[in-house]
């Protein structure tokens, strides 16, 4: 791909070039094949910095790219040097500039869902380049065997022009790499949660409401795995005592009870939300010296399905409370 | 045909003739105009059109002539004078004294620190190792035409043969603003939206405390690239 320029077609037809800036180092482009490899807009809940390209890693080997809109093809960029990200840069530019030849703007700011200034590349979105070639599942259109990996840096694979609500997931910067991994299977309700309904709404209260359902999609998977060993080992025993019975029962109570079923999910105790949970519950005139961390998420859940109006005017405390644990949940159980 | 377009036209004349030892070079390629009194001059138009549009902004590409007031300001500051052979002079002075106070970067800075980062190392190398490298960029002379018609547009006595390029001094020892002239760069470089638009606001503010007599930084190297930085990142970059 020895290239200078490249032409990008507005949608009223004006043909626009697009400069390559003669000092982006090209050397690797020139063994790129265009169809290995995938772009997408990939969103977080804040402006970038034209200097923030994040390498995107699988087990330590290069598989993509995160790259601001406003750094491709930018003169100034001082990553231009670097053949590996000039090329990713090259490749993104190419898709954009090649799809509008096609009438097609989704992944530029024209598109029907861009805002701002019209102009071929997106700025505060990143062009997510992906190699599917060395990716052991191809990243696919909504990240559905990634998400949790992107979503625990507060990234989502979306097209919508809003940006994702901040989080402290995005705080900082993204640093020069990110790691992927496959995350578990979900149903792709869990995915649209975590991609698609939590980081978009603004109500914390259903954020919370959001945030619980994987709570109990982990409290269902735990519920499973426990009734299939219980009934593992009940069918095992030949003959019970009452006593022996009476275990089975207590152990069997334990797995469809709810507060037994919480505190196996929300294993190690996570600090901060445990913290803010106790904030939270003590302005709400709660006591929590008895409760142990899953306790107080339950009681703060029962507060909010059963009480609302106790918890309504307290919608910035619940809002850092369920911030904190959904990062805990992404880093955690939803990882595994 | 875009404003850029017509002013280079305007110009082409000045291409590969001497204005008293000045040329003006179009390089294929983007290589800069290396030797003494070169110019790159796609560089210097820009320059130019930045002091009549009073903005460093770049030229966009493809604009149809939508700024009429730039080439009116042009009709009514020309009066008999050639005002883009006194730009590039004065520009020439400018470099020349840069050149004249031997600005370097300490050695052990040119290839980066042993406490620097990934991070730097991936930002790539200093902006300039010595005093020229530092101005004979694009973003510099964008923003010394920004800024100069900035003052002039308060002070009708600012004109380039006013300036008082002569009485320029570094205010610090010189390794010393090299190093803290490329950390600036690099600050801005890692914060910014837009790398090229915040470095030419850089610079506009830089020529903007150096030209203007109330500055408390007139004349002055360092502080006046001291200041520049601060306003910058107070203006938005």
């Amino acid at each position: 791909m020895n290239v200078t320029k490249f032409f990008f077609v507005r949608p009223d037809g004006v043909r626009e070039a697009v400069t390559v800036p003669f000092d982006l180092n090209k050397a690797a482009a020139s063994k790129v094949r265009l169809k290995d490899y995938s772009v997408y807009l990939v969103s977080t809940g804040r402006e970038l910095a034209e200097s923030e390209i994040v390498e995107v890693k699988y087990k330590r080997e290069i598989v993509g790219f995160l790259i601001p809109g406003q750094a491709i093809l930018s003169a100034q960029n001082p990553r231009n040097h670097d053949r590996i990200y000039a090329a990713y840069s090259l490749i993104a530019a190419s898709r954009v500039c090649s799809d509008s030849l096609n009438g097609e703007y989704s992944l530029s700011g024209y598109g029907p869902n861009a805002i701002g200034v019209p102009a071929p590349f997106i700025s505060d979105k990143f062009y997510g380049i992906f190699w599917n070639s060395k990716l052991p599942e191809p990243i696919g259109p909504n990240a559905a065997k990634y998400f949790v990996s992107l979503a625990r840096h507060g990234l989502y694979l979306s097209d919508r022009a809003a940006l994702p609500r901040e989080s402290i997931r995005t705080l900082e910067a993204f640093g020069k790499s990110l790691s992927i991994a496959l995350n578990p299977e979900f149903p792709d309700y869990v995915r649209k949660i975590v991609t698609e309904l939590h980081p978009y709404t603004d109500n914390p209260h259903l954020c919370f409401f959001y945030l619980y359902q994987l709570i109990e999609h982990l409290m269902a998977r735990g519920y499973e795995s426990s009734l299939a060993t219980l009934k593992g080992d009940f069918d095992a025993q030949p003959s019970l005592s009452v006593t022996q019975l009476k275990d089975f029962l207590q152990q069997f109570k334990n797995i469809v009870s709810e507060v037994p079923r919480i505190r196996a999910v929300l294993l190690p105790v996570h600090g901060p939300s445990d913290s803010l949970a106790e904030a939270l519950l003590s302005s709400l005139g709660e006591s929590f010296a008895e409760l142990n961390f899953a306790d107080k998420v339950y009681r703060i859940r029962n507060i909010m399905f059963h009480d609302y109006r106790r918890v309504h005017d307290f919608g910035q405390q619940l809002e850092d409370f369920q911030d904190e644990l959904m990062s805990y949940l992404l880093s955690n159980q939803l990882s595994s | 045909m875009s404003l850029r377009h017509q002013i280079e036209i305007m110009y082409l004349n000045y291409l590969d003739v001497d204005i008293q030892g000045i040329r003006l070079v179009r390089q294929v390629d983007g290589e800069r105009a290396r030797q003494p009194g070169e110019y790159n001059f796609r560089d210097t138009i820009e320059g130019f059109n930045s002091y009549l549009e009073r903005s460093e902004s770049p030229l966009d590409r493809g604009e149809v002539l939508d700024n009429i007031s730039s080439l009116e300001n042009l009709a009514k500051e020309n009066n008999n004078q050639d005002l883009f052979r006194e730009f590039v002079m004065v520009w020439d002075r400018f470099i020349k004294k840069i050149a004249s106070l031997d600005l370097a970067l300490p050695a052990e800075d040119e290839g980066g620190t042993n406490n620097q980062s990934e991070d730097d190392e991936r930002l790539g190398k200093p902006w300039a190792s010595n005093g020229a490298q530092v101005f004979k960029r694009a973003q510099a002379i964008s923003g010394f035409g920004a800024a100069i018609g900035l003052l002039r547009d308060d002070d009708d006595a600012i004109a380039f043969r006013s300036l008082d390029i002569d009485g320029i001094i570094v205010g610090a020892d010189e390794g010393e603003f090299m190093t803290t002239m490329n950390g600036s760069v690099e600050n801005i470089n890692k914060k910014a939206k837009r790398i090229g638009n915040a470095q030419r606001l850089f610079f506009r503010q830089f020529f903007k405390m150096l030209f203007w007599n109330e500055s408390g930084c007139y004349l002055n190297l360092h502080k006046a690239q001291l200041e520049a930085y601060k306003s910058a990142v107070k203006i938005g970059i």
